[in-house]
């Protein structure tokens, strides 16, 4: 995978660096000459290429960095799924702009000036990127997935807001949890449910509320142990905390914590009894150590990769069909969340309690259930959901 | 306070005493000796990722930790050279190795794995936990003592060791004098650079012990940055035991309480960031009080 | 005459340390790069393609520039204290406080808040040298732990006073009135590179034409003298890490209000080891200061640009910055060279001697 992406990279860099040799000569502040490369020319340069048939469609991806097991990952895996489905429409380009947010500005900018039509981001860091950007670059498309967008206060007819329904995948992580830890799989009887979150922001207690609202759903008496490392990277923090969990009574816990997530399926592989509810993908595919993957019960969805294959398939189909100029929400009839049903979710809670979860799901499809979403709720009234008060 | 009876809360101070007290040692021998080795975080940092690769490419525990080993007593070594034949200033020396150590192993990770950050597709081996006969039945003793990751019993006997080595061993008494006053070693016949040169060595060692459990042990995988600042608070619990590494222990443990406690109460909902400062602000008030003991004891009054 | 021979050997010393970082980094992007010849135009060159980027340099060596400042003023007092870092931590959550909180007319705002910034990060500052002087603990162990605890200390009041419930990590924005402004179109370059080229300025009057400066590099040098010669070393010392946590303190604001319209420093940032290193750089000469802060902002940024979408980790500039650091801290680098020109001299002044006898 990573071979193949050097591969595009190394071919768009190779286009890059062709304009930038004839800037380099010259003194840094005059715009260069070749067209695609200043601001006041990439803006006519990318509306050419949007009108020429026959040009690829070129889609540019910006992450902090590909694999940091969550949702940059995803996104990563959607745009590399665009390509291979499209290899002729479309022209995929990947930028990792390090963990460093500061030097990430200049990376939109550069992608919008090498004539891209559409240049994706992800997360709330970059509200105020996919604010300014956009205005300066009317015939560029912006898409920003797990953040929404103030479309009132500001005029961005060329920018979409992707939003995911987590609580319900939480939802149904809440209620697996519920039916493993009276489960006589389970390591203890106690109706005590972990989850360790990375930071504590929307994205992340989306997930935490739905959570809390599905184990509550089939069983009210459950407790619930929340922990946050702080960052999506310690580990061993991560580890420590699901370590006190289980000590804690806890033998299930559901982890969204990015790349620190590991640490507490590490923890829950080390504890006979427990399990872990993984986060974003289907983490017993994405894990390669075997003692790992037994701990994974099931994952909660997120699936960026599908939302990008929906979205750009629509776009390609008809850009009227995609909503820029609004926050869009994918849910579960776009397949973008759910929760993982596998051979391991059926040997740990059994084909009858699968039959309940899969029953909740078809519930929160209808409508009879409407679980809470955490940007609606304030900071209170998320712990008072996740206490039971 | 519930969270003291639970067996688990003190299981984990030891779990997290350990790579504190390697690492206290490793400054521990080389200030003894007269120099502060600042290089100990970099150290740490370097023998964790060639240990987890070295494993994973290997298959080999064995082979894993012996070249996680060699490879941060290496970069120690190097630390020395600059110090003692180059003539840097330990702190700045020391400061640069760190540099390179905490951007180079990111750096490497992703030349050689293409992994950024966390060494996800890497299959590396950790060290075993082992029950201890005996003392694994006595009820809660037991269950905090014993099951520990073979490292954590090896530091704990090594600082044992250590405290008898500098005490009452020739070596020990030679590095004791070239710390002391290295003209005066030298003026008996101690060859005070090969004695530095020896006490660098072990502090390497010491710190790669430290390297490889957290990611060969507490962990099984390497995080950048997993180090966190334990060399550089193995600085701090050094000056608390004053070159006694029994003391050294306690001084690890408490930095060990000061986690556990952070990590218990997290889990009551408490604060994260508050709860984070616990063990830092732990080191810094006894390493406070220790000093001001330590003043008091030598009546040294030192003007700034 | 003399003089002047030996500031070249500095000069000498310093951009032999940076070629030969240099020959190792390119060795290295070479073995690890799939295309070094690309890599290599991007990390030298990449800072000059583009306005964007070349001023990326600019805005990013603001800190870079207070945080040595801060580390000259600390350090020439022969203590090592790294709380520039709690300083620059502090005075970003003081200045997003005030930027958030507080309702004052433009120009004022700022005033206040690098005035704030620079009050709390003096009075840190005090923090480590406080606590040598009364308990005795070591000033850089005590002020790398005060490091992390400044970290979570500040954002920990900013998420418990102005955090922003939309997105859970960031604080709410700033009142416009707060910002520095951009000076540059098209580009984040603000005004606080004016303050900057005060600060420089400011600093260099104090440790250069000052007789605080004077008395503070004697006490460096030598202590014992210096309480001879009737200086009082203790205030001097005091005063040092008052003045140098202030002008951290300072370059906190700056960067908080200058770069951010809300707070968003959720991971701990830290400037002393650039500090350090570009101090070390510029000979611990302030003018110089800016001069090795741009080099050192030039190559990060190339580094980044290089990074994005290549195969080369942009960490690679951490490996160049210990390389450069070692080699210039080491005496002995290049000390043959030395000892050959002082050798060449000794021998000049004998043959000037000899000339004088002779007459």
């Amino acid at each position: 995978m990573k071979k193949l992406l050097n591969k595009v990279v190394s071919v768009a860099l190779a286009g890059a660096m062709v304009l930038s040799m004839t800037a380099c000569g010259s003194s840094a502040s005059t715009a260069e000459t070749a067209p695609a490369e200043s601001a006041a020319a990439g803006t006519e340069a990318a509306a050419e290429t949007t009108a020429a048939t026959g040009d690829p469609l070129k889609i540019t991806l910006c992450v902090g960095r590909t694999n940091d097991m969550s949702f940059q990952q995803s996104a990563y895996e959607g745009v590399m799924k665009v390509q291979e489905l499209y290899p002729d429409q479309v022209e995929v380009n990947v930028v990792e702009m390090t963990d460093d947010t500061t030097k990430w500005e200049a990376a939109f900018y550069d992608a919008a000036d090498a004539g891209a039509d559409i240049i994706m981001g992800t997360g709330f860091q970059n509200l105020d990127n996919f604010t300014n950007i956009p205005q300066e670059y009317p015939d560029t498309k912006f898409i920003l997935f797990d953040q929404g967008l103030d479309f009132e206060a500001n005029e961005l007819p060329n920018v979409m807001g992707v939003l995911f329904d987590s609580n319900q995948s939480g939802f149904l992580a809440g209620a697996v949890a519920a039916y493993y830890t009276q489960n006589e799989n389970a390591a203890n009887p106690d109706k005590t449910l972990g989850f360790v979150g990375a930071m504590e922001i929307v994205t992340i207690t989306d997930f935490l509320v739905g959570y809390a609202e599905g184990a509550r759903y089939v069983d009210p008496d459950m407790q619930i142990k929340t922990a946050y490392v702080g960052d999506f990277v310690d580990t061993a923090k991560a580890k420590d905390q699901s370590k006190a969990q289980i000590a804690d009574g806890a033998d299930i816990i559901f982890q969204v914590a990015g790349g620190a997530g590991t640490g507490v399926i590490e923890a829950a592989s080390e504890v006979d009894g427990v399990m872990a509810i993984g986060v974003d993908a289907d983490q017993y595919e994405t894990m390669e150590d075997p003692a790992l993957k037994e701990a994974v019960i099931t994952s909660s969805l997120k699936r960026l990769d599908n939302a990008i294959v929906k979205i750009i398939g629509d776009y390609l189909a008809d850009p009227a069909s995609v909503g820029f100029g609004s926050n869009v929400t994918y849910g579960m009839e776009d397949d973008a969340v759910g929760i993982v049903f596998n051979d391991k979710l059926t040997e740990s809670i059994g084909e009858e309690n699968v039959a309940n979860v899969q029953a909740i799901l078809e519930k929160i499809k209808s409508g009879e259930i409407t679980v809470d979403k955490a940007s609606e709720l304030t900071s209170d009234e998320i712990n008072a959901i996740v206490a039971g008060e | 306070m519930e969270m003291f009876l639970k067996l688990d809360f003190w299981f984990t101070v030891f779990r997290c005493a350990t790579p504190v007290l390697f690492a206290t040692m490793a400054a521990m021998i080389a200030d003894r000796s007269g120099i502060l080795n600042l290089g100990m975080e970099g150290a740490m940092a370097i023998a964790s990722l060639s240990g987890v690769l070295a494993s994973g490419f290997s298959g080999n525990l064995l082979v894993g930790g012996f070249v996680g080993l060699f490879c941060g007593t290496l970069f120690t070594m190097i630390l020395a050279y600059f110090i003692m034949n180059m003539k840097a200033n330990q702190v700045i020396a020391g400061i640069a190795m760190n540099l390179a150590a905490s951007g180079g192993s990111i750096f490497a990770l992703y030349s050689i794995t293409g992994d950024k950050n966390t060494s996800n597709s890497i299959q590396s081996k950790a060290f075993p936990s082992v029950e201890i006969p005996v003392l694994k039945d006595i009820p809660v003793l037991g269950d905090i003592l014993s099951g520990h990751n073979v490292l954590t019993y090896l530091a704990f006997i090594l600082a044992i060791v250590l405290f008898i080595v500098l005490k009452k061993t020739k070596f020990g008494f030679k590095v004791r004098a070239v710390g002391e006053s290295p003209e005066a070693a030298e003026s008996v016949g101690i060859k005070v650079h090969r004695v530095r040169y020896q006490t660098m060595f072990l502090s390497g060692l010491l710190a790669s012990f430290g390297g490889i459990y957290m990611s060969m042990g507490y962990i099984n995988r390497w995080t950048a940055g997993m180090i966190a600042g334990r060399g550089y608070i193995a600085l701090a619990t050094n000056a608390m035991a004053a070159g006694n590494s029994l003391l050294g222990m306690f001084a690890s443990l408490l930095y060990g309480f000061g986690s556990s406690i952070a990590i218990y109460l997290q889990n009551m909902n408490m604060d994260p960031y508050m709860v984070t400062m616990i063990p830092y602000l732990a080191i810094i008030v006894f390493y406070v009080l220790f000093s001001l003991y330590y003043r008091h004891k030598n009546k040294q009054h030192e003007s700034l | 005459m003399k003089k002047k021979k030996k500031d070249w050997y500095g000069v000498i010393r310093v951009l032999a340390a940076v070629a030969l970082a240099f020959i190792i980094a390119t060795i290295i992007i070479a073995i690890v790069a799939e295309d070094p010849a690309t890599a290599l135009h991007k990390f030298f060159l990449g800072p000059f393609s583009t306005k964007r980027n070349f001023f990326n340099v600019i805005e990013s060596m603001i800190p870079l520039v207070f945080a040595a400042l801060a580390i000259n003023i600390m350090h020439k007092s022969g203590l090592f204290s790294m709380a520039a870092d709690s300083a620059f931590y502090m005075a970003g959550v003081t200045a997003a406080s005030i930027a958030i909180g507080c309702k004052l007319p433009a120009g004022v705002h700022q005033v206040v808040i690098i005035l704030a910034g620079a009050l709390v990060g003096g009075l840190i500052g005090l923090i480590p040298v406080l606590i040598k002087k009364f308990c005795g603990a070591n000033e850089l162990v005590v002020s790398l732990m005060m490091g992390y605890l400044f970290f979570n200390f500040g954002y920990w009041l900013i998420r418990e006073f102005f955090i922003d419930i939309a997105n859970g990590s960031y604080s709410v924005k700033f009142e416009k009135t707060a910002s520095l402004g951009k000076m540059i179109q098209g580009t984040n370059t603000h005004y606080g590179v004016l303050i900057m080229i005060v600060a420089v300025i400011l600093v260099w009057i104090l440790m250069d034409k000052s007789k605080f400066g004077r008395e503070l590099k004697i006490t460096g040098a030598n202590r014992r003298f210096a309480k001879y010669a009737g200086i009082n070393v203790g205030g001097v010392i005091v005063g040092s890490q008052f003045v140098g946590g202030a002008v951290a303190g300072a370059g906190g604001a700056v960067e908080m209000i200058g770069m951010y319209s809300k707070f968003e420093w959720i991971i701990s940032v830290s400037y002393v080891w650039d500090g350090i290193l570009i101090n070390l750089l510029a000979s611990t000469k302030p003018l110089f200061i800016p001069l090795a802060a741009f080099f050192i902002s030039y190559i990060r940024v190339g580094a980044t640009v290089m990074s994005r979408g290549g195969d080369v980790d942009a960490e690679i500039v951490s490996v160049i910055q210990g390389i450069i650091i070692l080699l210039v801290a080491s005496e002995r680098f290049l000390y043959t060279m030395k000892k050959r020109q002082e050798e060449k001299e000794a021998l000049e002044n004998q043959l000037i001697e000899d000339k004088k006898a002779e007459e």
